[in-house]
């Protein structure tokens, strides 16, 4: 699946990932890989939501790999 | 190249935006324009740099001014926000909003900055004088 990583998390990973892993089902296993590999990037991803096809999505929506995931923190536009 | 009606990378027209919402039924236009200023909790703001996940911004920003015209039975509504960097007392976002009365004029265009701030994917980046920056939350 393709990740994309915007503002703040810039600080912590790429603009943009590829992450293969089968395991990889829901939001919340996402965010546990994403802390995985860089765990100073915990108290914003917990302030996250994830978004596929410009939608937001819930913790009961199953990942599929060929998903393209946006992780989007808390908004500050205006 | 997807075409983004309500982010622009340009500066804000404001006056030709303004223009495009007189219309005979309305009596009451309202134009917000949110501005960057230059200071922030006691430091001195050079610019504000804006990002978006552009095509749900852009979505989102659409579906935010289709409730508020409904709700609100607006004649005319518009937004706009700006990307990239904005500099000092130039217009960040416009909201533009028109209806047969003010009061509802004033109401719809406040429902839409507030969910433009809270609810759009676009983010702040504030750069001081001082070449420190911070990301910004809106609550």
């Amino acid at each position: 699946m393709k990740i994309l990583v915007f503002a703040v998390l810039k600080e912590y990973f790429p603009s943009t990932l590829q992450i293969n892993d089968d395991l990889i089902k829901n939001c919340t296993q996402l965010k546990k890989h994403l802390i995985s590999l860089n765990n100073d990037a915990e108290p914003v991803l917990n302030s996250c939501r994830f978004a596929v096809n410009n939608k937001f999505i819930t913790e009961e929506f199953i990942l599929e790999s060929n998903d393209t995931i946006a992780i989007i923190p808390p908004s500050s536009g205006g | 190249m997807m075409t983004l009606k309500h982010l622009t990378y340009s500066t804000i027209d404001i006056a030709q935006q303004l223009s495009l919402a007189h219309n005979p039924k309305s009596g009451g236009i309202v134009l917000f324009s949110g501005e960057v200023r230059n200071h922030h909790k006691g430091k001195d703001v050079q610019s504000i740099s804006y990002e978006a996940h552009e095509p749900m911004a852009d979505m989102m920003i659409a579906d935010i001014i289709n409730d508020a015209i409904t709700l609100y039975h607006l004649e005319y509504a518009y937004a706009q926000h700006r990307l990239g960097n904005v500099e000092i007392s130039e217009s960040a976002v416009v909201v533009i909003t028109a209806h047969s009365h003010r009061a509802n004029a004033y109401e719809a265009n406040q429902f839409i900055i507030d969910k433009i701030k809270t609810e759009a994917p676009i983010w702040k980046k504030e750069i001081y004088i001082d070449g420190s920056y911070y990301w910004g939350i809106n609550n």
